[in-house]
């Protein structure tokens, strides 16, 4: 039975309002996002909206109705993974919370519709719908049908998220599934360039409109929902008044159906105890003398000391355990595995760049031997710009170690150099074998080298100087915008100005690279060469070596900025 | 050798270290903890108000206080997290913000906020902290294997943190606080979140390890168990230490009060709570 209080809804509306506006005054980088969103996303969907307004309303048929099909195909599939993706930065879609109280299904399912209309993703996706109204109202009747049909669509496309949403509840709990959407997000957000490029090479070539012609996307798509929606609309345009209302008319039962499925789903998920997350603990029946004795056991031998070998004695052990550490954290830490990742990505840029544009002379294939040390250059910088800030609430515990500060630097620079020297091994050895500039191989590695100390050694004053607090694991599309730093536009100006710094620090060696093969003169490259990688190494230990002390003197401030939640 | 500096502001709770003001105190005669003239100021709130307070070695000693009374604002200068706006703080003897690495290899903490290495399973942070406080390899293995069997880690140990529960993060965390065997231990609320089976189990250890020598600090809102453990007891409101005692010493000062007065109701007493019944008729 259909049983729903107006006042409940009201005030779950309430709810959901008042969620919506503390997400701007409780949190800056919030507002700063949404500013970008509308500076930015607005924008990109107005002008999506127009360009298929115009394509609605001038390409020949069928090429505009296959236009619609593809939209709306788009729109369905991202409202299906959207809401996925932003689950846990967004509570006014969290139902568990609304469990203690007692709401019927109908009055939940309601409450969330309405919900829906305070995303700000949903005002692109009213501007999208805008333009399917206006591009197809050829008349009045057409007009009217297609308002209707949009505002059935509008049913099934949130009725969908919720559904998925519902039926994926205990999944998106689960802690393996968030780490995954941060990966994947920040996968997204990185290929997009590699995506634009290869999409207008594909739409660029031949006739745009005779692709789409026969292509027939519809022939598939009309048996989905979204299709189901398009049809409607094509038919009611072609005068087919028959088809048109089948076609409507499937639609919504279509939507009724998805509507109560969610439904269902809901109502599951309510009367199913909670089991997402939770860790099974095996109590072992221990004695408490035993377990007693065992503790006197484990602490019985008294030496705090190191009393093993040279390597232990020298703090070369800490040094190591403290890069496994970091590698293992690059690996199993989603947001660390996303900056890892977009380190790398940057790598393939510059390796893939120059065959994406081809006739780009600074892209030349002869540019590329060159490019690796720069790009390594960036991808380090990444990785050691705010190395302190990347521990995030651990960095207490790490604090807390009787470890001298010399070795936590060491054994962070460690963790970095290794990675940079993979990179910077493939890039080199790869574009020496695409532009067969063998010759450059070993200047190129020893630059890259240099490089690298002396990207580190600044990195290693940003990161005692100039900390960042990095948000501990947030999920969705904010989380690739706290991934590296959320700390405000004077950090990252901050950042950017040690970027600045590195460069020009960087400078002897960019010279001791490239003066004498512009003059002309490689022999230089003799004293140049090493020179340049001397002063890398002697660049890292030193400031390393004067930094280390001031980061055990600025501990708690250190602490302040970066664990601050 | 540590000088300890002049005579701080004494009140009623200072004790015998403070009437010796300019003692030499070797590190392996100094108190477990001494702090002196600790001052913590927040805008203008002053968290910690001029807070002295001494701790014997093998003491089991509890920190109580209301919500805010500046509890983990105490513990964090001690163990050097955060910088005092004044005063000092020495551990075994070692002055906290001279010479802080030394004073961590003293020290085991165990924060009210738990900020271990999640992603390490419980078995690799064991290790990890090992050797951050420079135990020989071979000690570490069987120490962490030891500590994982008796806090009932053993079957959860390559399991990753962030997969514990509340509970199991705080065994863990115990775990590497006790790993290198401190002088001192510093415990922020332990026992939250924690099952009874646990809690007696990390209630034996801590016992056993005082009476071994080992100085336990710990703060806690479970009266209780404070009353069961402590040797003696600060408590401290608005920042300021209120009282200082033996539970016997505390029922003493606390006029008015029965002899076998709980330390709940002491405690109430003395930070000044009033069981002020709300006219809540409409649950009737």
């Amino acid at each position: 039975m259909l049983v729903i209080h107006p006042d409940k809804i009201r005030w779950l509306f309430w709810l959901r309002w008042k969620l919506f506006l503390r997400g701007f005054t409780r949190e800056k980088s919030r507002i700063i996002s949404t500013i970008f969103m509308v500076v930015f996303g607005f924008p990109l969907f107005a002008g999506i909206a127009l360009v298929t307004y115009i394509a609605y309303r001038f390409l020949p048929a069928p090429a505009n109705a296959e236009i619609l099909f593809l939209v709306l195909t788009v729109v369905y599939l991202l409202w299906m993974a959207l809401p996925l993706l932003e689950f846990t930065v967004n509570e006014g879609l969290d139902v568990s919370k609304l469990l203690l109280f007692p709401l019927t299904r109908s009055e939940l399912m309601v409450s969330l519709l309405f919900s829906t209309l305070l995303d700000i993703p949903m005002l692109g996706l009213i501007l999208v719908f805008i333009a399917v109204v206006a591009g197809w109202a050829s008349s009045l009747p057409v007009a009217l049908l297609t308002l209707v049909a949009v505002l059935i669509f509008y049913m099934q496309v949130v009725g969908i998220s919720q559904l998925v949403l519902a039926a994926l509840m205990s999944t998106l709990q689960s802690r393996r599934f968030r780490d995954l959407s941060i990966i994947l997000i920040a996968l997204f957000s990185m290929s997009c360039y590699l995506i634009q490029q290869l999409l207008l090479r594909g739409i660029g070539t031949g006739d745009f409109v005779t692709n789409i012609e026969r292509a027939r996307f519809s022939l598939y798509l009309q048996w989905t929902p979204p299709g189901m929606t398009a049809s409607a609309i094509q038919q009611a345009s072609l005068g087919n008044w028959g088809a048109s209302f089948a076609w409507l008319g499937v639609s919504l039962v279509t939507a009724v159906l998805v509507l109560y499925l969610w439904a269902r789903v809901l109502e599951r998920s309510l009367s199913t105890p909670e089991v997402g997350g939770a860790v099974r603990v095996r109590q072992r029946k221990a004695s408490r003398a035993a377990a007693v004795e065992a503790a006197a056991v484990a602490t019985a031998t008294r030496p705090r000391v190191a009393g093993g070998g040279i390597l232990e004695h020298s703090g070369f052990t800490q040094v190591f355990i403290i890069a496994i550490k970091e590698w293992k954290y690059f690996w199993r830490d989603p947001q660390l595995k996303a900056m890892l990742l977009s380190s790398l990505y940057i790598v393939i840029i510059f390796l893939v760049g120059p065959f994406l544009n081809p006739g780009d002379s600074f892209n030349s294939l002869g540019f590329l031997s060159f490019s690796a040390p720069l790009a390594v250059f960036f991808s380090v910088f990444t990785l050691s710009y705010n190395t302190l800030g990347m521990e995030r609430q651990s960095l207490t515990t790490l604090f807390l170690f009787p470890v001298k500060p010399l070795r936590i630097l060491l054994g962070k620079n460690l963790a970095v150099a290794v990675i940079g020297i993979v990179e910077l091994l493939i890039l080199s050895l790869a574009s020496a074998a695409l532009s067969h500039g063998w010759p450059l191989v070993l200047p190129v590695l020893a630059m890259g080298l240099a490089g690298i100390g002396v990207v580190i050694g600044c990195g290693n004053v940003s990161s005692v100087f100039l900390p960042q607090r990095m948000r501990q694991m947030q999920r969705g599309f904010q989380a690739t915008g706290s991934s590296s730093g959320n700390a405000g536009c004077i950090r990252g100006l901050m950042s950017f100005l040690m970027l600045g710094v590195s460069l020009v620090v960087l400078s002897p060696v960019i010279v001791a690279l490239f003066f004498p093969l512009y003059f002309h003169i490689r022999w230089v490259w003799v004293f140049s060469i090493p020179a340049a990688l001397l002063y890398g190494i002697v660049f890292h230990q030193l400031v390393t070596w004067l930094v280390a002390p001031r980061m055990l003197a600025r501990a708690p401030e250190i602490l302040e900025i970066t664990t601050r939640e | 050798m540590t000088t300890f500096p002049g005579e701080a502001n004494t009140s009623a709770t200072t004790n015998q270290a403070l009437q010796h003001p300019h003692m030499e105190v070797s590190s392996s005669n100094a108190p477990a903890i001494m702090a002196r003239d600790l001052v913590r100021v927040f805008g203008q709130k002053m968290a910690v108000n001029h807070l002295n307070l001494t701790v014997q070695r093998g003491e089991f000693y509890g920190f109580l206080g209301p919500n805010g009374a500046g509890k983990s604002t105490t513990i964090k200068m001690m163990v050097g997290l955060l910088r005092p706006t004044s005063g000092s703080v020495w551990v075994g003897g070692v002055d906290v913000w001279k010479d802080p690495i030394r004073a961590h290899s003293l020290m085991g903490v165990l924060p009210e906020v738990l900020n271990i290495y999640e992603r390490l399973s419980g078995r690799e942070f064991l290790v990890f902290a090992g050797h951050m406080y420079g135990i020989p390899a071979g000690d570490i293995r069987r120490r962490a294997e030891d500590l994982l069997q008796v806090l009932t880690l053993i079957d959860d140990a390559d399991k990753l943190i962030v997969d514990y529960s509340v509970g199991m993060r705080k065994k863990i965390a115990l775990a590497a606080a006790l790993i290198h065997r401190p002088e001192v231990i510093f415990l922020d609320e332990p026992f939250e979140g924690i099952d009874p089976i646990s809690s007696r189990v990390i209630r034996d250890i801590l016992r056993e390890l005082t009476q071994r020598g080992t100085t336990v600090f710990f703060s806690s809102h479970i009266m209780e168990v404070v009353e069961r453990l402590c040797t003696r007891v600060g408590i401290i409101n608005q920042g300021t230490l209120v009282a200082e005692g033996t539970l016997q010493e505390l029922r003493e000062r606390a006029s008015g009060e029965e002899k076998d007065a709980t330390l709940e109701d002491l405690f109430l007493t003395i930070v000044g709570a009033r069981s002020e019944h709300q006219n809540l008729s409409w649950l009737e």
